[in-house]
Parts: C-alpha cells; sequence; structure tokens
C-alpha cells in the first residue's frame, strides 16, 4: 500500500480548508455536488465563524495512493491542535496568503513541523487575487527556510494543486514500520453517546482488527477491538482493519473519558511491553475563569457537560470550587480568549445550560510569608501579604509592514513589553520579538495590533516562564456585598486605572434595579473606585388590553423568564454575561 | 357577574400607535358578511349577562341598518340582567344624531368616546381622524340626548405631547359632562407604525411629574382612581371591565377576541377576519391556566385595582415598603411603585412562589 500522510498549516485564514476543498475534489472523495466551501469545517459554529477549530483528519485515494490529509486550525488558541497532528503525518503543506506574506502563526507553525522533523511543501496561495504579491512572499520565504522550490496555486480556483498532490506523493517519505507488533498513537479522540469514547489513531507498527484485545500504554487497561475504520468527509468507514501508517479510528466499548487519552500508545496486550510512543507535551492553559450553572441544581449537568467536551477538546482543564457569591462551579483552564469562546457556546447549543462565567485571569506564583510557594489561579485566593509574586510571562511575536512599527512599539511599552529582537523579514516587513506579561496579553492586546496597524500586523506568543512582579489583588463590592468572582490581580501602578474602568463597566452592564446600588473596588479596606447605579424609575405598561389578560400575562411571564438568566448576588440581579463583558475594558 | 364583549374589526383609518385588531374594510358586502358569521357566534353565546362592551376597531363605522341588524341579534340573544352596563365605543367623527338615537333606543346606557387628546397637532401626529371641536360638538350632542354615564380616552406620554398641553386637556375634559376618564400611557407596541417611526417616550421624570398632574386634576375634580389608568366620578366604575380585572368570567365574540372561564380556561378567537369568518371555532386558541400563571394574573391585576393586593405575610415585602402604601395585610402601590409595577407584580410572584414552594417542600 502507497501512503503519504501529511496536513495543512498556515497562518489563520490562509485557505488550508478551501486547499482541503480542492484536493477532496481532484481525488473524487466527493462528488462536485456535495463540495461546500470548507466543507471540511462541519461544527455549526466553524461555519458560523468560518474558521476551522478542530483539526479534521480525512482519507483519499489518488492513482495507487492513499491519502491521509489533516486539515488544522490556524488560530493560536488552537495550537495545540496543530501540535497533534503533526505527530501523526509524516509531510506538511505550509500555506501562505499571496496577499498578507508570512504572519506570525505562519512561522510558529512551521517550527512545530520542522521540530517534528517533518518534510515541508511551502505553498503560496490565492495568487488568482490581483493583490498577490507572489514575488516578495517567495522572497520571504526563502529567507525564512532557505532556497526551496516554492509552490504557487489557487485554492479556489484549483490552480496548481493536481501538481501539488504530485508533489506531496514524491516528497512527502511513505510511512516507516519497524515492527509487526502494534503500535498506535492516540492524537485525538471524540464521545459518541452510543460507542462511548472513539480514539482517532495514527498506526505506526503492526495493525489493529476487530476481536483483537489491545492495550492502552498509561493505564495498563484492556479493550476488545469491536470496529476500526477511516475517516470520510461524510462520516466514518468501517474497514476489516488499519495496518502501519494508516490514520483512523478505533471502538472497543470505552466509556469513562479518563481512559482514552490523547497521546497514549495503543498496544497489542500480547505485548505489553511493547515501548510507548513519545506522547504529547503537556500543554498548560494560558487562562483560568471560573465557570458556574446560573441554577445551582444545575451543577452535575454541568460537571457531565464539561466532561463530554473536554473529551473532543484535549486542552480543557477543569476542577470544582466554590464562590461565596456564586455557589458551586468550577475553575477551567483555557488556552485563549476564542478558545473559552468556542467552549461556552458549545456549552449552550449542545446541552442547553446556561451559565456563568467569571473574568479570565492568568496564574500567579506566590511565595506567602511563610516561605512557602502556592499556585494561584483564582484572584479571590491572591494573599493580602506576601513575600513575594511571580506571574507568566510570553515571548510575543509580531510582523507587521515596517510604518506600524513605532505605534506598536509604543503599545508593547505600555505594556511593560521588554524587546528582545527586532528584524526585517523583507525591506517592508518587520519581525518583532517582546517579552511581555501574558496578562498584558489575553484580553485585547490583539485587537489593538490589529486596529494600530489597520489589521495588517499578526501575533502569537508562547509560554516562557515567571517573572517577579508587584502585584495586588483588588475585589469589587455590589450593593455592600463582595463579589469573589470579579475580584482580580494587576499589577500595583495600574490597579487604579483599571478599578475605575471596571466600575464604570459594571455600572454600564447592570440593569437598573428597584433601590440604588453602589459598586466598590477596594485594595484591602481602602475604597479605590466607586459607581452607583441609579434605581428603575418606569417600568410599567399603563395600558389597556380588553379582556385580552394573557397577553399582559405573557410580557410578564416573558421578563420573569429574562431574570431566570440573571445571577443572584445579594439582592442585586446581575445578567451572566457581566462577568465576560467586563473584562472587555479592562486594559487600556 | 357575566360580561359580553363584540369586537367590530373595522377602522376607516390605522391610528399610528394602535395594535387592535382592525382593518379598513373594502366593502359593505366584507361588513355584511363579518355581521353574519358574528350574529352567530352571539347565538352561541346566548345567556345572561351583566354587561355588554361592543369594542374594537370603530363600531360607529356601521351605518343605521347594520347597527340596526347587530342591535336586533343581541337584543334577541343576550339577556341582561337588571342594574346592567351596555357601552358602545365611539370615534368621535363618526357620532352623529342618527346612531345616539338608535344607541338609546336599544338600552345602551354608557358611551365611550376615544378623544385622545384636545391638541389638533397631537391629534395629527396620531393619525385620528377627528380635532379639538368635533369633540366639544359632539361631547355636547350626547349629552343632549341625555346619556348620563359616558367615559373619555386620552393618551399620554409620547415625546410628540406635551407637559402644558396635557394640563389643559385635563382641564377641559373634567368639565365634560363625563362619568369616567381613561389615560393610558403611550405603549410602544411591535408592529405599529410608531415603533417603526421609532417614536419615543418622555423621560421618566416627565412621564412621573405627568402621572401626579394628571391624578392631582383629576381627584380636584371628582374622578378617582380605581385602576391604573382608570379614573371614575363615585359609583361610575366601568363594571364591564372590572370583569376582567378581578377575573370574573366573560365572553368575548368577533375577531381578536377574548374569552374567560372561571377558574382557569382562557381562549382567543384568531386574528384574522378571513380565518373567522371560514370557521371561528377551529381557529380559536386555548389555554389552561396552571396554579403558577392563575398566581401571576391575580398578583399583577391586583396591583393595578384600587383595592391593591392582600398578603398572607406581609414581611415579604419588607424592604419594598418605599413602593407602597401599606393597611393591614393589604398593599397598594403608590406613585413611586405604579411606575414600576410590571417589575414590582414580578418581583412578587417570585416572593411569594418561592414561599409555596418552600412550603410544599418541608410537608
Ligand atoms: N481568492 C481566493 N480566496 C481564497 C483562496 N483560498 C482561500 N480563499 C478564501 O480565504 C478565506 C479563508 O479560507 P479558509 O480555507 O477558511 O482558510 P483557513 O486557513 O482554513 O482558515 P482557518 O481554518 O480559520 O485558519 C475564505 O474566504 C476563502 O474563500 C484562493 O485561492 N483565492
Ligand atoms: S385606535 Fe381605535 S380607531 Fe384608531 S385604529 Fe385603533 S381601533 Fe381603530
Ligand atoms: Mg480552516
Amino acid at each position: 500500500m502507497n501512503i503519504r500522510n501529511f496536513c495543512i498549516i498556515a497562518h489563520i485564514d490562509h485557505g488550508k480548508s478551501t486547499l482541503a476543498d480542492r484536493l477532496l475534489e481532484i481525488t473524487k472523495t466527493l462528488r462536485e455536488d456535495e463540495i461546500k466551501e470548507q466543507v471540511l469545517d462541519s461544527m455549526d459554529l466553524e461555519r458560523e465563524k468560518g474558521i476551522t477549530i478542530k483539526m479534521h483528519p480525512v482519507r483519499m485515494e489518488y492513482k495507487d495512493y492513499i491519502l491521509n490529509l489533516i486539515d488544522t486550525p490556524g488560530h493560536v488558541d488552537f495550537t495545540y491542535e496543530v501540535s497533534r497532528s503533526l505527530k501523526a503525518v509524516e509531510g506538511a503543506i505550509l500555506l501562505i496568503d499571496a496577499t498578507q506574506g508570512i504572519e506570525a502563526q505562519t512561522i510558529s507553525n512551521l517550527y512545530l513541523a520542522l521540530e517534528n522533523n517533518l518534510v515541508i511543501i511551502p505553498v503560496i496561495n490565492k495568487i488568482d487575487l490581483p493583490n498577490a504579491e507572489i514575488e516578495r512572499v517567495e522572497s520571504q520565504i526563502r529567507e525564512l527556510i532557505g532556497n526551496v522550490k516554492v509552490s504557487r496555486i489557487s485554492a479556489k480556483y484549483g490552480w496548481g494543486v493536481e501538481e501539488l498532490i504530485e508533489r506531496i506523493i514524491n516528497e512527502v517519505p511513505s510511512p516507516k514500520t519497524n515492527s509487526d507488533k502494534l503500535k498506535a498513537l492516540i492524537f485525538d479522540a471524540i464521545y459518541d453517546d452510543y460507542l462511548g469514547v472513539i480514539p482517532y489513531i495514527r498506526v505506526f507498527d503492526g495493525e489493529i482488527r476487530p476481536k483483537m484485545k489491545i492495550l492502552f500504554k498509561s493505564t495498563s487497561r484492556e479493550y476488545e477491538v469491536l470496529e476500526v475504520g477511516y475517516f470520510h468527509p461524510n462520516g466514518r468507514i468501517k474497514k476489516d482493519k488499519l495496518s502501519s501508517g494508516e490514520i483512523g479510528y478505533v471502538v472497543a466499548n470505552i466509556r469513562e473519558i479518563r481512559e482514552a487519552r490523547v497521546g497514549d500508545t495503543i498496544v497489542d496486550a500480547r505485548y505489553p511491553q511493547t515501548i510507548a510512543i513519545e506522547g504529547f507535551r503537556e500543554i498548560k492553559p494560558m487562562i483560568y475563569a471560573g465557570i458556574y450553572p446560573i441554577n445551582p441544581s444545575e451543577f452535575e449537568e454541568l460537571r457531565k457537560a464539561i466532561e463530554k467536551l473536554s473529551l473532543n477538546d484535549a486542552s480543557l482543564v477543569y476542577i470544582p470550587e466554590n464562590s461565596p457569591a456564586l455557589g458551586p462551579g468550577f475553575r477551567m483552564g483555557f488556552l485563549g480568549l476564542l478558545h473559552l469562546e468556542i467552549f461556552k457556546e458549545r456549552i449552550k447549543r449542545e446541552y442547553d445550560l446556561d451559565i456563568v462565567i467569571t473574568i479570565p485571569n492568568v496564574e500567579y506564583e506566590v511565595i506567602l510569608t511563610n516561605e512557602e510557594k502556592v499556585f494561584i489561579n483564582n484572584p479571590k485566593d491572591f494573599p493580602d501579604y506576601y513575600e513575594k509574586a511571580f506571574e507568566p510571562y510570553v515571548l510575543l511575536k509580531i510582523i507587521t509592514p515596517s510604518e506600524y512599527l513605532g505605534n506598536l512599539i509604543t503599545l508593547l511599552q505600555n505594556r511593560r513589553g521588554i524587546q528582545r529582537n527586532l528584524f526585517y523579514l523583507d525591506s517592508k516587513t518587520v519581525e518583532m520579538e517582546y517579552e511581555i506579561p501574558l496578562y498584558e496579553v489575553i484580553f485585547d492586546l490583539f485587537d489593538k495590533v490589529k486596529s494600530l496597524s489597520r489589521g495588517y500586523a499578526s501575533m502569537d506568543y508562547e509560554f516562557i516562564g515567571f517573572k517577579e512582579g508587584d502585584l495586588v489583588r483588588v475585589d469589587i463590592y455590589v450593593a455592600n456585598e463582595k463579589v469573589d468572582a470579579l475580584s482580580f490581580v494587576v499589577p500595583r501602578i495600574k490597579a487604579y486605572e483599571v478599578s475605575k474602568n471596571i466600575v464604570e463597566k459594571l455600572r454600564s452592564l447592570i440593569p437598573r434595579q428597584l433601590f440604588e446600588v453602589k459598586i466598590q473596588a477596594s485594595i484591602g479596606k481602602r475604597v479605590i473606585a466607586s459607581e452607583r447605579i441609579p434605581p428603575l424609575r418606569k417600568d410599567v405598561t399603563a395600558k389597556c388590553y380588553g379582556g385580552d389578560i394573557t397577553r399582559k400575562r405573557k410580557l410578564l411571564e416573558r421578563q420573569k423568564e429574562g431574570k431566570k438568566r440573571m445571577k443572584m448576588i445579594g439582592r442585586v440581579e446581575v445578567p451572566s454575561e457581566v462577568f465576560l463583558e467586563v473584562m472587555k475594558i479592562e486594559n487600556k | 357577574m357575566k360580561g359580553f364583549y363584540i369586537h367590530i374589526p373595522f377602522c376607516k383609518v390605522k391610528c399610528l400607535y394602535c395594535d387592535f385588531y382592525k382593518i379598513i374594510p373594502k366593502s359593505s358586502f366584507e361588513i355584511d358578511n363579518f355581521l353574519r358569521v358574528l350574529s352567530m357566534e352571539i347565538h352561541e353565546n346566548s345567556c345572561y349577562y351583566n354587561t355588554i362592551f361592543i369594542g374594537g376597531g370603530t363600531p360607529n363605522i356601521l351605518d343605521r341598518n347594520k347597527l340596526i341588524e347587530l342591535f336586533e341579534v343581541i337584543v334577541k340573544n343576550i339577556k341582561l340582567y337588571e342594574n346592567y352596563e351596555w357601552t358602545i365605543e365611539l370615534n368621535p367623527e363618526l357620532v352623529n344624531l342618527d346612531n345616539l338615537v338608535i344607541f338609546k333606543d336599544y338600552g345602551i346606557n354608557r358611551l365611550s368616546l376615544g378623544i385622545q387628546s384636545l391638541d389638533d397637532y397631537e391629534l395629527k401626529f396620531m393619525g385620528r381622524l377627528h380635532r379639538k371641536r368635533d369633540v366639544f360638538k359632539k361631547i355636547d350632542l350626547i349629552e343632549r340626548l341625555g346619556f348620563e354615564n359616558v367615559n373619555v380616552d386620552i393618551i399620554f406620554g409620547g415625546y410628540f405631547q406635551d407637559v402644558g398641553k396635557f394640563r389643559k386637556t385635563l382641564y377641559e375634559i373634567v368639565n365634560f359632562p363625563i362619568t369616567h376618564i381613561s389615560t393610558y400611557l403611550l405603549t410602544i407596541e411591535d408592529g405599529t407604525p410608531f415603533k417603526k417611526l421609532n417614536i419615543k417616550l418622555k423621560d421618566e421624570d416627565t412621564i412621573e411629574e405627568m402621572f401626579k398632574m394628571k391624578e392631582e386634576i383629576l381627584y380636584e375634580h371628582g374622578f378617582y382612581r380605581y385602576e391604573i389608568s382608570n379614573y371614575a366620578k363615585k359609583g361610575f366604575q366601568c363594571k364591564h371591565n372590572l370583569i376582567y380585572w378581578k377575573r370574573e368570567s366573560y365572553i368575548g365574540v368577533g375577531p381578536s377576541a377574548a374569552s374567560f372561564i372561571k377558574p382557569n380556561i382562557r381562549y382567543k378567537n384568531v386574528e384574522n377576519l378571513g380565518l373567522y369568518l371560514e370557521d371561528y371555532k377551529k381557529y380559536r386558541e386555548y389555554e389552561f391556566l396552571n396554579d403558577e400563571q392563575i398566581l401571576l394574573e391575580k398578583i399583577y391585576l391586583s396591583l393595578r385595582l384600587d383595592e391593591g393586593l392582600e398578603l398572607q405575610d406581609i414581611s415579604i415585602v419588607s424592604d419594598l415598603t418605599e413602593f407602597f402604601n401599606i393597611y393591614g395585610n393589604r398593599i397598594k402601590p403608590n406613585i413611586k411603585g405604579i411606575m414600576v409595577l410590571d417589575r414590582l407584580a414580578i418581583e412578587i410572584f417570585q416572593r411569594i412562589n418561592s414561599r409555596e414552594t418552600l412550603k410544599l417542600s418541608s410537608l
């Protein structure tokens, strides 16, 4: 069997999923009439937002070859999806938009692929566009990876895509086998209500077939294989076996979500000593937030929903916690705000649960006055007194047309960034590298960078370590009631400004109540910002609906329902979105 | 007590704020068709009642013959107890000696005149056909014919309305030979031209000021508030509307008319003349209220009425006393409370309701 395994990597929107459409079309994996734009983006959310969120493996046949393609997301929050996809393949198509050139995730994804010793096929896409700058982009690529052959295509119109397939066949090595004893890597998994956990695997050695006994290395648990198969855009296709080099799925009556971890190795149960494949680097969440059911009695349902989602999303981290203001819930780790946003949407759509999400925060490392070292991922636990406090820093990469350099440097200075590197990718394009507190990055830096560069700059960041900072916890009081879920940690020099903004924002977000509501921010006992929400003055329909009593009642019932989506904090009704909304101004 | 309502779904033009079900009749034939089917529905509800209310739409759009045809059907089928109240709603421009005489002949004893304002600019703005001088003329005619129980409707609170003119309108109407005044705070309803034109209300302070002013002027002249929007001289409260508000039974006929059968059945005719004519029973929508819905209705209706709401446990509103006058276990919203009455109704409902469930669960 002739197999080629490869993925498509790129900066967001450079056309990965569109190229996948053409590949599916040319290989006749889908009929022409079955292809819609970015057909692999099958989740509702992906289609709505027009971006890829999950990796999408798919098998194609072309001439005498089996081509296993994995389409990957481009957004920085989903880099973990890319890095896992890369472990399952031998080659990567690095796509670059001819009108944008090299952008931040182009570089970070390229490095990821190089770390995995993959063959890289650089491809310039969107050459059909009138503002394509093919020569310039090609020289940028050469600057980055040396003198390589660069393909030019239009994924939209299919130009050059058949030649690209030939290149894949010629340049991506066929998978190597070292042994005939089964060894397969779990690179993803989904949960099916009927079939249980379904791991997605890449078979490296041997083969796997129904009725076979298999063993998971990290748990040492054994299962009998019920079904194996591969991925077609329209669904899973059963097969009698998967052999070395192939990519597919296994059904083995795995009920517990914890039993099938991505990164684990599946081996033949008769040979439990088979050495595991090196798994994935443990990924650390970038941000944390409290997740609470609006209705505390839905805690159990929420737990189940999170468990299931975390199976489809290996990067979710969660532990139960309790908030005096919000009741029982979870503290969850996310890879970024988009990741959090997607999580929120899925909980709502797929599980129909109304939740409150608190202001996201980063994790702190604190040496207490008794010299003990603790990690704090909930601001309310940040101590009033401490020896030393450390906050996470990232290495931030921004690629920008040089004319916006000045703007961006000022922005990054205001955000406590320290310049580490600055060089020209070509005469017009600069790459800048800054060490900067993660706190300064997560909320709105991306939007600021985009607006200061008229949308031209792109950015990417990775965690580099903790650094000491002068940090304080600010508490928020609503109607004299401390709301632990709104506490936040800031550098002392920004405490006043940030508190003022938050308190103002809360005033605009909390609807007027029957009584006046005071909102205060304080450090310890000292109030540093305060606002008041005047009481509601008019809420009455003094109209006669004749005998249609129902109509008016329904009006009230609707208002009553609206109130159900509010969280009571003391006497005050707070809309559940407040916590997430409030951060949108936090950082200027 | 039992009420009977008849909906005449025709108007000459559509006022810009109005969301009652009405159409502009295309032909006299259309009205005949309607009267024919309406007669069937009236006939099916033959029985004794305490009140009749003919509303719309514009009931006095019907010409002399059609009015007589309708009234014949009514008096044949709808029997009235002694001390009955029989009201008809009228648009001023269509009031004339002819129809007033017919009303008198058939025993109608209460008229309700939709004057809305006594300022011609405001009337024009709202798309009304009559003008101030029509109102004076028609009120005069009505008095001369000896109608002793008359209501006028007015609307206030739109941004296009003026506090000074409102005061003037009030002083003029209190001197009319009338017994009842309905004062509606303008509501911008979905689907109305006002909604599309994004017509706004006056700010909260002004509305509260207008409310207080009207209360003062009306009380001075012997009109007392017995419902959030309704004022009457002693003994002239509208019996028919009180049936709605006190949750007594009533039957409504004609498209969009609502009915209530104690204790918990509500139904409503379809808001579509064509479907109504085709088969009014088929398109009726029924509702069987559960206990929560009944409770919510009782709360919001009682709070709007002068008698207020009797609570088993007055302490559930101990933090809301600024909104009420309290008489023993009875609460009556003051002006501050009236201004936020919808919110208060929900609040009190939730508090009573959670008590009830608490009680149940502790059993
Ligand atoms: N003109 C033109 N537009 C293209 C081409 N390829 C992709 N596009 C457009 O670029 C946009 C992004 O394409 P996608 O295929 O969704 O990009 P992606 O890289 O998969 O995006 P993410 O998965 O979100 O990272 C879409 O509007 C495509 O129609 C091309 O060759 N020519
Ligand atoms: S307010 Fe009266 S007259 Fe004006 S459209 Fe409505 S029903 Fe007809
Ligand atoms: Mg995509």
